[in-house]
């Protein structure tokens, strides 16, 4: 074992840079950019992208709609903190979409002690889309923003989510969602890390050149004249990457509040967490490759440069990279033989200082998150995250591709799923 | 001729609470006028006993001529006495009068009905107590508040309407004359209870008199109208026979809905309340208690007291006496407490906060604003697009057209559904899918929301074992009260005894001590084992204290309790050996009737 290291220390170190550049061909092309893009991001963000508190102000009416189906047990506390915020919300509607449990009574309950403005039950499922567009048909505020009931949120992060809709070309705004769960399990812990770099300070870095492309269904501020000049939520799932990718082609400015901070649980068990991300890739590949192609043809009526950016950086970035890892490795194998486990193992080596960076400048990047303590995991995202994750996605477009295996998807009610068209 | 107001007869009031013996009322001047040397005696040591003043007089003459001699505050007077009777001397004094103050006559006779059959006869005495008298009774009209507890009853309600000679019963109203054939005696509603008064009948009637079967109501009353009855001691026990229909579930019987040839049952409800009123004790049967009452009332009409829905009453509810609800429901309480009823649930009802009525118009409001008028609309779900809302934004003519994506829905649930409904308010606009549920009373206008709206539960209440046997055998169930010496309990010799030894007392200063001899388990032995078993192992208590004691001590059988006297007995002695004493006369019986010996000395009798 150690004669193996050495000997493949010995042989890395008697690399030219050229054969260098050959050996990690995958690492130079799919990682670091992607990184590069963050650093620069993270220097030159910063408290300069916040938008004032005070411009929270001057957005008019402020209407929270939380859609849930079957949440009996953590409506109340929802609510609860929704008027904890430091900027309460002018009107709360909550939907209650098919729910078996006891939320349609909790619903009643809230609403007589004037907690909850409106409520709306409905006996059969309808999907988070529908409900969506219920709650919204009857918000009376200028600006709705939706938030989930089992998400928890930073007193001042509703006065943040909407400041930036002070600026009128600013359509929708995306909350920065972290984990609140990190230490549940292993696989949370890499979640909080992959939260904090690839989707928060990704974003950030998306803002830099206006590439933000998913406003959160966890927590986003619409506003209102916007909701309404692309008709509303579409049936999901992804309902939330797609109603932003629909704002973006009305030309709204999609702006990322990295200051307006809500936390959720993510899966704890590599099971759910695969199964989560294949929902969302899945919706991510139907979305941006079925419904909206339209995006990568030059020709078509309303074609915008910055859709084709993000296009096209979605299909090297993730669908390339991830398609050309398994090549890459069997390669490696043939050429070098043993060689080629010591070469991944440089190449994560690598990587890890580039992911420390990452990891600190996106912690620095991101107010109030205590994430310090999960710096020692560190170490491990890289495998995690540029293999594990990586074949995850690969498995899932291969599914929705071959099988359009996001028609079985059970989040959406099966009465919609057979008749959607994307 | 200044006369105080004339009142013909007291309806014993009060004989629970007034039970105590020595009462802090005002000394008086009486004058027994009795030929029975045995209630001479009795009336002498009880009302000395309270601290009055008691002169007898054993004839008509005796008692003129002490009228004549001294002034009294009270004269009770036995109306059948030698020489000259009661009405005459009481004539003859009023007739020798002058304008002094007279002295209240109180009448005592155990013919109350033929007394009342003058008119003139009722102006001449201020009360009439009937015998077998009540001592309570007695000490109400000498101690006064009678007027508080007991209707006045005046001649008012008319002489001739009292005619007692008139057995036939009077003309009744049109539709009672089904009844009318069948021999039975009623009271009338509104004949005998004119002016908030009761007639001569009424007032026999309300003395326990056997010969009357029912309240007949010929013309449509209320409960308030009715309080008559139970205010009155013993009019409760008759059943009531409503011939209007309006009592409801109150009356006992419906006569209005009565086929011509079911006047049988007419029959047979007075005659289940006659064999049942028989069985009723002495102290029930005139008793001023409400609590009483209610026991004495649901046991005779043998039904517990059922609930019935009344739209008229604001309680919406009617128990089948003629009592408002929370007369009954304010009662019932203690009578549950004390084991006597036991609850069934009826039914719940909402109750205004304000004014206390269960009367409401209850409806579906906006939650926002309240008001009723509230319309409900399906929700509707385009699946395609997902947008989801009211039915009317869809509705164009007779077509479905997606306010979004402005497709056709033609196809129900491959289209659309509808998931549920809502309700919008056309007051304010609100909708929501959950209306509030609010409350409007009706007798107040008081808004209440559903949720904050007060409740109150009705129940049925029966008769439990206990109140069965305290009906039947009266308050000695329940036990000595406090140590309190009743005579009522005494048999008549013993008083005359007691009488004599309180006499040897004060000229003598003899001591004697008076025991009295309860058995607190009575009724368990009784259901046990047995009355015979009991009454056996009573006797041999007995026989064992006539064993144990001096041959000139008396031991004396009473209806509840037992006594004993002890002639020349110091009483604090008795009480240091009467633990011994039970002991042993209880030795060998075999049962535990829960003895208990009260040692009274002559101090107790002062």
């Amino acid at each position: 074992m150690f004669e193996a290291i050495s000997d493949g220390l010995t042989y890395l170190t008697a690399q030219s840079g050229a054969s260098l550049v050959a050996l990690f061909w995958f690492t130079l092309v799919f990682e670091l950019p992607r990184y590069t893009l963050s650093f620069v991001a993270a220097a030159l963000f910063g408290a300069g992208s916040d938008v004032p508190d005070a411009a929270a102000d001057d957005v008019g009416r402020v209407t929270v709609v939380v859609a849930g189906h079957n949440e009996e047990g953590s409506i109340a506390r929802c609510v609860d903190s929704l008027h904890e915020q430091s900027r309460p919300p002018d009107e709360i509607i909550v939907v209650s979409d098919g729910s078996t449990d006891g939320m349609p009574a909790k619903l009643r309950e809230l609403q007589r002690d004037g907690r909850i403005d409106q409520a709306h039950c409905t006996h059969l499922r309808a999907g988070k889309s529908a409900a969506m567009n219920l709650a919204e048909r009857y918000a009376s505020g200028d600006v709705i923003v939706n938030v989930d009931c089992d998400c928890s949120y930073h007193r001042h992060a509703l006065k943040r989510i909407v400041a930036p809709l002070g600026d009128p070309d600013v359509g929708a705004v995306s909350g920065n969602v972290l984990v609140r769960n990190p230490g549940a399990s292993l696989t949370a812990t890499f979640q909080a890390i992959e939260y904090l770099i690839s989707i928060s300070l990704g974003k950030q870095a998306a803002m830099l050149t206006d590439q933000v492309t998913c406003v959160s269904g966890a927590f986003g501020a619409f506003r209102r004249t916007a909701l309404s000049s692309v008709n509303g939520v579409d049936v999901g799932g992804g309902e939330d990457l797609d109603l932003t990718l629909r704002l973006r082609k009305q030309g709204w400015k999609i702006h990322f509040a990295r200051d307006s901070i809500c936390y959720t649980d993510v899966p704890d068990t590599l099971k759910a967490l695969v199964k989560q991300r294949f929902r969302w890739e899945r919706d991510a590949v139907r979305l941006r490759y079925r419904k909206h192609l339209d995006m990568l043809n030059p020709f078509a009526p309303g074609f915008s440069f910055a859709e084709l950016v993000h296009q096209l950086e979605f299909v090297f970035f993730h669908i390339v990279g991830a398609a050309m890892l398994p090549f890459y490795v069997v390669w490696l194998f043939l050429a070098y033989g043993d060689l080629a486990l010591m070469i991944l193992l440089a190449a994560q080596f690598g990587l890890l200082f580039l992911d420390i960076t990452a990891f600190l400048l996106a912690a620095l990047a991101t107010p109030h998150a205590n994430c310090l303590r999960l710096l020692p995991y560190v170490a491990g995202f890289g495998l995690f995250n540029g293999l594990f994750m990586r074949f995850v996605r690969l498995g899932s477009y291969v599914q929705e591709w071959i099988l359009n295996a996001s028609a079985q998807d059970n989040y959406v009610p099966e009465k919609v799923r057979l008749i959607r068209r994307w | 001729m200044a006369r105080p107001q004339s009142k013909c007869v007291s309806t014993r009031p009060e004989a629970a609470e007034t039970a105590q013996p020595v009462a802090q009322a005002p000394a008086q001047r009486i004058l027994v006028a009795e030929d029975s040397p045995v209630t001479q005696d009795l009336l002498k040591l009880v009302l000395r006993q309270r601290g009055h003043q008691v002169d007898i007089a054993s004839d008509g003459e005796e008692a003129l001529a002490a009228l004549k001699r001294a002034s009294y505050d009270v004269v009770l007077m036995d109306l059948h006495l030698p020489k000259m009777d009661g009405l005459q001397v009481a004539a003859a004094f009023r007739a020798g009068q002058g304008d002094e103050q007279a002295p209240r006559f109180v009448a005592i006779t155990a013919d109350v009905k033929g007394l009342l059959a003058h008119a003139a006869d009722c102006e001449t005495f201020d009360e009439v107590v009937p015998k077998p008298f009540d001592l309570n009774d007695i000490f109400k009209v000498i101690e006064g508040d009678a007027d508080a507890a007991a209707p006045s009853p005046a001649p008012a309600a008319g002489p001739q309407d009292a005619s007692v000679d008139s057995v036939k019963i009077p003309t009744a109203s049109r539709n009672s004359s089904r009844l009318e054939g069948l021999g039975h005696e009623f009271l009338r509603w509104p004949e005998d209870f004119a002016s908030d008064r009761l007639s001569a009948r009424g007032l026999q009637a309300s003395l326990g008199d056997g010969s009357f079967d029912a309240i007949l109501l010929c013309e449509p009353a209320t409960v308030d109208d009715l309080g008559q009855i139970w205010k009155t001691k013993s009019l409760h026990l008759l059943p009531v026979i409503d011939l209007t229909g309006a009592l409801g579930a109150r009356a006992d019987l419906d006569a209005s809905k009565l086929a011509n040839d079911d006047a049988a049952r007419v029959g047979e409800l007075i005659a289940v309340f006659h064999e049942r009123r028989k069985r009723l004790h002495g102290d029930l049967l005139y008793s001023d208690d409400l609590g009483d009452k209610l026991l004495g009332r649901a046991f005779v009409a043998g039904r517990q007291l059922q609930p019935a829905y009344d739209p008229a009453a604001r309680s919406l509810v009617a128990y089948n006496v003629l009592l408002a609800s929370d007369q009954v429901e304010s009662e019932v309480d203690k009578l549950i407490k004390s084991g006597f009823l036991s609850e069934v649930f009826f039914d719940r009802f909402h109750v205004c906060d304000r004014c206390g009525s269960s009367r409401f118009n209850i409806r579906e409001e906006c939650p926002q604003c309240r008001s009723p008028q509230m319309t409900e609309e399906a929700y509707l779900h385009h699946f395609r697009c997902a947008y989801q809302g009211p039915e009317s934004d869809f509705r164009q003519g007779d077509d479905l057209v997606c306010p979004k994506c402005r497709q056709e829905l033609s196809h129900f649930s491959v289209d659309y559904d509808k998931p549920g409904s809502m309700v919008s308010c056309g007051g304010c606009g609100h909708a929501t899918s959950e209306p509030s549920v609010g409350f409007v009373c009706i007798d107040c206008q008081a808004h209440s929301d559903g949720d904050a709206i007060r409740v109150r539960d009705v129940q049925a209440y029966s008769l439990t074992e206990r109140a069965v046997d305290y009906l039947q055998s009266g308050r000695a169930l329940l036990g000595h009260r406090q140590g309190a010496l009743r005579f009522a309990e005494l048999p008549i010799d013993l008083i005359v005894a007691l009488n004599g030894e309180l006499k040897r007392h004060e000229e003598e200063g003899t001591p004697f001590a008076f025991l009295d001899i309860s058995y607190d388990k009575a009724r368990e032995v009784e259901h046990e084992a047995g009355p015979r078993q009991f009454s056996q192992a009573r006797d041999l208590v007995l026989e064992n204290m006539r064993n144990i004691v001096r041959k000139q001590d008396r031991v004396v059988k009473g209806q509840s309790y037992d006594f004993a006297l002890m002639a020349g007995a110091d009483a604090d002695e008795v009480r240091k050996t009467v633990n011994d004493l039970r002991e042993e006369a209880t030795n060998a019986v075999r049962f535990d009737l829960g003895v208990t010996i009260q040692v009274y000395g002559p101090e107790d009798f002062a």
